[in-house]
């Protein structure tokens, strides 16, 4: 049966152009195609693990965004806080000092009312003083013009100072 | 013999569309009958079996290309001359004063004295050599035919359009690298991807797969467009992935490459299988060694089986429609040109599928050989 029995002639050219092809193919068709195959999936490979990467930092950049507003906002209450107090503080403060420069000024206010009392007081002791005087030397002239009406009048001055 | 199973096989085919005529009732089903086996001689066995088997010169259409018949005759020297004289033989049936051409086959004649040939008691001229084959080779009465046959030209052509395609496709991933593949690079990619992913890489390993992805990729392709060549009617009816040769060729080389790089571990389970006791290693070592052998054995029929029938299945239909055309009308033929249609496209699928399954067992027994020496635990135990 030629059939299935394999030509000497046939065996001997196709493993003489097979080997030639094999070697022909893997020079100018196989090593570039699978080389170039290969550096493209690792160039993919590679971009889709950078971009992971990146949509990491990213993620990673919006949360310390995020703490950094949080962080921000805690930081501005405070501040907020803080300055109300210092507020409150200076208004206590200033009614402090304002009430305390009051008291002092009604004491000086006082002082010099009490001043001005012990003043009036010696003028008018010296007032009376003069007064008695003149109403001593008034008498004096009259009990030197009427004699004897002088009484009277001292009795009657002194009745008016001591209403005084 | 193979003329009795192809005759079979048709009478089969030609039998059931008798029994549909027989069925509908036609009176004159016994001479039609007389009339079809003489229709299948002619229509049917020679031309198929013509069509399947090497031949010198290529026939396209009515069109004959002469192609070189190269001969080396032991004792003599070589020969060459063109296929055309083989159709111009002399009044004794000889070409060129010594060779016998008849039915397609080859021989050189046996000559008496005179230079004219010898006749045997029935006048046929006697054959003093037929070609070498693999089971005749060396014996005496050979002579080697290394023409360039119908075969060799189909091989020949398709490592062309291999080459062309491929190193076409390759000089793409130079002149665009790192771009997206684009034209004739695009076709090719996910082939190539499908090899290496699907068929090389899971059956080697990780590891020693890229070694023999050149030697895969080879035989898928050329498997695969040689199934393709031989469906293309009139393209000279080219049958080299359903020549016994070719195919056992291509198991050897497989063959060859396992053997050279089998590791320690492969021979060990082949001679001395580990984990069992010695009267088992004796009778494994006879089984495996025989089974280093049936391995490329059945790549080599399974391809050669596969690819031959489905060129007689097609041929057979094709063969019924021009007998059946002749003898009952047009009708017939309308149904089977059918039958051949759908044919035409299972060989589509069976041509890949084939070149898929080559390669797949290829590369199961290449990673055989270089499996590594993983089950190293169990062994151990076992001892």
């Amino acid at each position: 049966m030629d059939l299935l029995n394999p030509s000497i002639g046939l065996v001997v050219w196709m493993t003489i152009s097979f080997v030639i092809l094999m070697f022909l193919l893997r020079k100018f068709a196989w090593k570039p195609i699978l080389t170039g195959i290969k550096s493209r999936e690792d160039r993919i490979e590679q971009a889709l693990a950078s971009a992971k990467e990146a949509e990491e930092r990213m993620a990673q950049l919006q949360s310390d965004n995020e703490k950094l507003l949080v962080e921000a906002r805690k930081e501005r209450d405070q501040m907020l806080k803080d300055a109300r107090d210092a507020r409150e503080r200076l208004i206590a403060e200033a009614k402090g000092e304002a009430k305390e420069e009051a008291g002092r000024m009604i004491q000086q206010a006082r002082e010099a009312i009490k001043n001005e009392q012990a003043r009036v007081m010696t003028d008018l002791r010296n007032e009376v003083a003069r007064l008695s005087v003149d109403i001593a030397e008034k008498i004096l002239r009259e009990k030197l013009e009427e004699g004897g009406k002088h009484e009277a009048i001292v009795e009657r001055s002194l009745q008016e100072i001591r209403m005084n | 013999m193979k003329k009795a199973i192809i005759s079979g096989l048709f009478g089969l085919v030609a039998l059931l569309m008798n029994v549909t005529v027989y069925a509908a009732g036609d009176p004159g089903h016994e001479a039609m009958h007389e009339a079809t086996h003489e229709v299948v001689e002619e229509f049917g066995t020679n031309e198929i079996l013509h069509h399947i088997s090497d031949d010198f010169g290529l026939h396209i259409g009515k069109l004959s290309i002469p192609l070189p018949v190269i001969l080396y005759i032991p004792g003599e020297g070589w020969d060459v001359f063109s296929s055309n004289a083989l159709h111009h033989a002399d009044a004794h049936g000889l070409v060129h004063g010594k060779y016998l051409y008849h039915h397609g086959k080859l021989s050189v004649a046996k000559l008496d004295a005179e230079g004219h040939p010898m006749m045997d008691e029935s006048g046929h001229p006697m054959e003093a050599m037929t070609e070498a084959r693999l089971l005749n080779v060396g014996s005496d009465g050979v002579f080697y035919n290394f023409s360039v046959t119908k075969n060799v030209f189909g091989i020949l052509l398709s490592f062309l359009i291999l080459f062309l395609i491929f190193s076409t496709a390759a000089k793409g991933y130079k002149r665009r690298e790192g771009k997206a593949p684009k034209g004739l690079q695009s076709f090719v990619e996910p082939l190539v991807v499908f090899v290496r992913d699907e068929i090389v890489k899971p059956s080697i390993g990780e590891k020693h797969y890229a070694r023999f992805m050149p030697m895969m990729l080879s035989i898928f392709f050329f498997i695969w467009l040689n199934n393709l060549l031989g469906l293309i009617p009139f393209l000279g009816g080219l049958n080299v992935t359903g020549n016994i040769a070719v195919t056992f060729t291509l198991a050897v080389m497989v063959l060859a490459v396992q053997l050279v790089h089998g590791n320690k571990h492969f021979w060990g389970h082949i001679f001395w299988f580990p984990g069992v006791p010695v009267p088992v290693k004796l009778i494994l070592l006879i089984i495996e060694f025989i089974g280093l052998f049936t391995k490329p054995f059945s790549l080599m029929i399974r391809l050669f089986a596969n690819i031959t029938a489905g060129h007689i299945i097609i041929m057979s239909i094709i063969g019924i429609t021009f007998a059946y055309d002749a003898v009952v009308g047009h009708t017939v033929g309308v149904v089977t040109s059918l039958f051949s249609v759908a044919m035409f496209t299972l060989e589509l699928l069976v041509a890949v599928i084939q070149a898929y399954i080559f390669t797949l067992l290829g590369s199961l027994m290449l990673g055989a050989a270089v499996e590594e020496h993983h089950h190293d635990a169990s062994h151990e135990h076992a001892h």
